[in-house]
């Protein structure tokens, strides 16, 4: 037998292949990266263990290959395809002369570094723990099964070989206990971010999650990070906003007129001014009050009419009182006052022109045939005052609120796709079903 | 920074930027001004 740690090369007694055993002297059993004969490797005469006719399999990752990971310089020499019966992972023995064994494991275009521990976990309730870092229960009582295998391996390996496998997650990293009749082993696998496996062993990076696309158990959500990362900022921006409402929008200057309309009397229409905006653009606040209207409603339109270019800015405004009682007692509706913002009035002097027609509503009153209408109106109804406060500026708070919506909206986005994430995760998940500290787990951090 | 913390502080700093130029300038998609024309009024009281 070579030297250990040696690159050795013997012919397949099969086919005849060339075969590199590159763990000479720790290497058990070899398979034929041609025609995928198993072969003892402890056997001078390299004697065929098992012989398979399936085609070489076309890995993503050949064997021989060579590459940087986490400063280890590693050799890609066996490679076996396991399955559970429900998902299919490959899984690529890494070796290194200096650094032992490692493994690779690739599932759903997503790759993993696993190394076996030497030692058992400590076990705190269901949960285990290595070190600093907590395992929780995920998979369990499963059967992994070899299904193909090649290159070299540290044990006597062939399609077929059963473990009984149990995982112990948290985001980033497997904690995976496989054991048959003879043997526990425990092996910690931590899942590799595409730049580093790409620029180990060139292979295509993971793919993006979508809705739809089911996660590794131990594949952090991609949007903690984000939502993590974007808390604060959004939280910034929420107090700029506060700080932005209070310094606009204060109102200015008020000026007060008033008119009185005769309720079902003719329109009242009244000319008001000057009123003179010396800046830019402004809005302006109009608070209308009728403090006598009962049992009707009075319609006031405003305009403010540019004295110079006849622009009008127009606003309309329903003050209205009902009151009565029912079975339930006393009742009330209507507001008196309103307040009307128009916006961005441009510098000027204008006119306020206000038109008001109050009405009556119900029977109460005297009633009277008007000619002019064909209908009956009331008469003997005292006049309803129309006061109005006209001042500079306007406090717009639907403008606060759509910006605060547009900060919240990104963050909120990240919140429910990550929560479409954890539900495809977590309905993996054997045994009982994910319970609040499964969707905290889910909210920490690799 | 992240560049995703990135983008999104320069879409809030957008949108602040946008609240800032609307309130120097009065302005508000949700004014009452405009709304004269066209608008449904309903009078009478709606309790049942």
């Amino acid at each position: 037998m070579a030297e250990e740690g040696s690159v050795r090369s013997l012919s397949c007694p099969a086919c005849g292949g060339t075969i590199a055993m590159r763990a000479a002297g720790y290497t058990v059993t070899l398979a034929c990266e041609y025609c995928g004969t198993l072969i003892d490797a402890t056997d001078p005469a390299a004697r065929i263990i098992t012989r398979y006719n399936e085609i070489q399999a076309s890995l993503a990752i050949p064997l021989g290959t060579r590459g940087t990971l986490r400063g280890v310089e590693w050799e890609v020499i066996g490679w076996l395809q396991r399955s559970d019966g429900w998902v299919i992972w490959d899984e690529y023995l890494l070796f290194n002369p200096y650094a032992g064994y490692r493994w690779l494991i690739a599932q759903n275009g997503q790759w993993s570094l696993g190394t076996m521990l030497t030692s058992a976990p400590q076990r705190d309730g269901p949960d285990q723990i290595v070190g600093s870092r907590r395992f929780t229960p995920f998979y369990g009582g499963n059967t992994a099964r070899v299904m193909r295998v090649a290159g070299e391996f540290y044990w006597r390996v062939k399609p077929g070989e059963e473990v009984r496998a149990s995982d112990f997650v948290r985001p980033g990293f497997m904690l995976s206990l496989e054991q048959d009749d003879r043997e526990k082993s425990w092996t910690i696998s931590e899942l590799l971010t595409g730049r580093e496996i790409r620029a180990a062993f060139d292979v295509d990076p993971p793919p993006v999650w979508i809705p739809g696309m089911t996660p590794l158990a131990h594949q952090p959500s991609p949007y903690v990070r984000r939502i993590k990362g974007w808390w604060p900022i959004a939280a910034l921006s929420f107090v700029v906003l506060l700080v932005l409402l209070s310094l606009f929008g204060r109102t200015m200057q008020p000026q007060t007129f008033s008119l009185s309309a005769t309720p079902d009397g003719p329109t009242v229409t009244q000319t008001f001014g000057p009123i003179v905006l010396p800046l830019g653009k402004q809005a302006m606040t109009v608070e209308a009050f009728t403090p006598s209207v009962e049992q009707g409603w009075v319609d006031i339109d405003i305009s403010f009419v540019n004295r110079k270019t006849q622009d009008s800015y127009d606003a309309y405004a329903l003050n209205e009182r009902y009151s009565g009682r029912d079975s339930d007692g006393y009742w009330s509706e209507g507001a008196r006052s309103q307040t009307l913002k128009v916006a961005s009035l441009p510098a000027g002097t204008y006119d306020l022109v206000v038109d008001a027609q109050a009405h009556h509503w119900g029977s109460s009153g005297n009633w009277a045939f008007d000619a002019s209408s064909a209908t009956y109106k009331a008469e003997g109804l005292l006049p309803i005052e129309v006061n109005l406060m006209v001042a500079r500026g306007a406090r717009f708070a639907t403008n606060f609120w759509l910006a605060l919506l547009m900060i919240l909206v990104p963050p909120l986005l990240m919140l429910i796709l990550h929560i479409m994430f954890e539900n495809a995760r977590l309905a993996q998940k054997d045994g009982s079903s994910a319970d609040a500290d499964d969707w905290l787990q889910g909210m920490q951090s690799p | 920074m992240t560049r995703s913390s990135f983008l999104y502080a320069l879409w809030c700093m957008g949108v602040l930027g946008l609240y800032l130029a609307a309130a120097s300038q009065g302005y508000s998609p949700f004014a009452d001004g405009g709304r004269t024309a066209g608008a449904a009024r309903a009078y009478g009281p709606t309790h049942k």
